[in-house]
């Protein structure tokens, strides 16, 4: 438009927006956990490893492998149904649903959309994010500024994994690691804050940390000898990356909240190594009753399930209560990271 | 700073190694795959960071990758020193 033109056209309104900002909070978790229990003791013989070597460098004693019937879709359901019970929200008031995956092995639709369908979530916005074993804080960030906002009223925000599809089984590096499961909870309006503010980021250049080993091509189509793409990991990488530059994102979040680490009574970092956990744990600055979210030990590296999987646990476990202040942080391929402050429901 | 020898490297990774993988590092083990010698890849990070932290160096993750022997390591370290010399 030429500034003749611009001149010449009156304007006719301006855009105005509902001021509709208040508090968030997660209202009700849920989780789903495969029926299959796999012991270390059984995987480390076919993976050439010792069952004791396993322990000491990952902390993983048991894990869920889910079954043909425990599809992604089916996992995210029966734990976004269950943290909608939780809440004592119907999916019919829920305005938007989050999924945050990294094994749903097609590019469209989104499993949101599916999850949401079947919940019966018929007004609700769906998509997927990925942000790989950051994706619950990820996801919990986005539905906290969406309600914030009054964007939705209610989001599910879900991380659901089969990690079993994407590991190669006889990878000694990863297949004692990674496993399956689901997590959810409803995010929604509060009267007080529930949800911190996110501290969160991205550093593409240490992507060789950890990923896939190729990507979907077509010549995959026509070579039928060509391997499938696979998870790959230096989890040294990893290690080092977390333990060198996390705990400063930790306390930014705690920091945003307004709170010290010493006010924090309850540690949730994703479950992707007992040494990772260890480590940051003892980096942070918590007081010295801190609860440490230890599930690895019994369900895996669930990537973006670990957080809401560690939770559930803690809470059926009586070593949390609802009301209590917790840290999460999700960190994981990209690298990518997010941390935040939450109010446990 | 005086050079980098096998002898402080083989002090490092017997203070790294715990009881059980203990490994022997009499006779020649500069040229023998970590892997073969029960240090697998977190512990080479160990070691690394004992040595950043020991000789004041910033050690690369790429040039930690490229450690796959101790010797590699000593001759990392020397390089890295005389370079700082």
């Amino acid at each position: 438009m030429t500034p003749a033109a611009r001149e010449e056209k009156p304007v006719t309104g301006s855009l105005s927006v509902p001021d509709k900002a208040r508090h968030s909070r997660i209202l009700g978790l849920g989780v789903y956990r495969p029926e299959r229990v796999v012991s270390s003791a059984e995987l480390a013989p076919r993976l050439g490893l010792d069952e004791a070597w396993i322990l000491k460098r990952s902390g993983v004693r048991n894990r869920r492998f889910a079954s043909p019937e425990e599809t992604l879709a089916m996992m995210a359901e029966a734990a976004a149904g269950k943290a909608l019970a939780a809440a004592g929200v119907t999916a019919w008031d829920v305005g938007c649903v989050i999924v945050a995956t990294t094994s749903h092995l097609t590019q469209m639709p989104s499993l949101a959309s599916q999850v949401g369908h079947v919940l019966g979530a018929g007004r609700a916005a769906a998509f997927d994010i990925l942000a790989a074993c950051a994706g619950f804080p990820y996801a919990v960030a986005l539905a906290s500024d969406m309600v914030r906002s009054g964007t939705a009223g209610h989001v599910l925000a879900i991380g659901a994994e089969r990690m079993t599809d994407i590991v190669e089984p006889t990878d000694a590096g990863t297949a004692f690691l990674f496993a399956d499961g689901a997590g959810a909870v409803v995010v929604g309006p509060s009267d007080t804050p529930g949800i911190g503010p996110v501290a969160w980021g991205s550093d593409g250049s240490r992507a060789d940390a950890v990923g896939m080993t190729g990507y979907w091509d077509p010549v995959l189509r026509e070579d039928a000898s060509l391997p499938w793409p696979r998870l790959s990991m230096q989890g040294w990488r990893v290690y080092r990356w977390a333990t060198t530059e996390l705990a400063p994102v930790a306390r930014q979040a705690i920091d945003a909240a307004g709170l010290t680490p010493s006010d924090i009574d309850v540690f949730l970092p994703h479950q992707a190594n007992m040494l990772i956990i260890d480590a940051l744990a003892g980096q942070i600055g918590f007081g010295e009753g801190v609860i440490v979210a230890r599930d690895i030990q019994n369900s895996g590296n669930t990537s973006s399930a670990s957080i809401p999987l560690a939770l559930d646990h803690l809470l059926a476990t009586g070593q949390v209560k609802s009301g209590m202040t917790a840290l999460a942080i999700g960190f994981g391929s990209g690298v990518v990271y997010a941390a935040q402050v939450i109010e446990i429901p | 700073m005086s050079a980098f020898t096998p002898e402080d490297l083989k002090t490092i990774m017997l203070r790294t190694a715990d009881e059980d993988t203990a490994s022997d590092l009499d006779g020649d083990f500069l040229g023998r795959p970590f892997a073969d010698l029960d240090f697998d890849s977190l512990a080479v990070l160990e070691i690394a960071t004992s040595i950043q932290e020991r000789y004041h160096l910033v050690i690369p993750d790429q040039a930690i990758a490229e450690m796959t022997t101790p010797r590699d390591v000593v001759d990392y370290v020397n390089g890295q020193l005389r370079e700082s010399a």
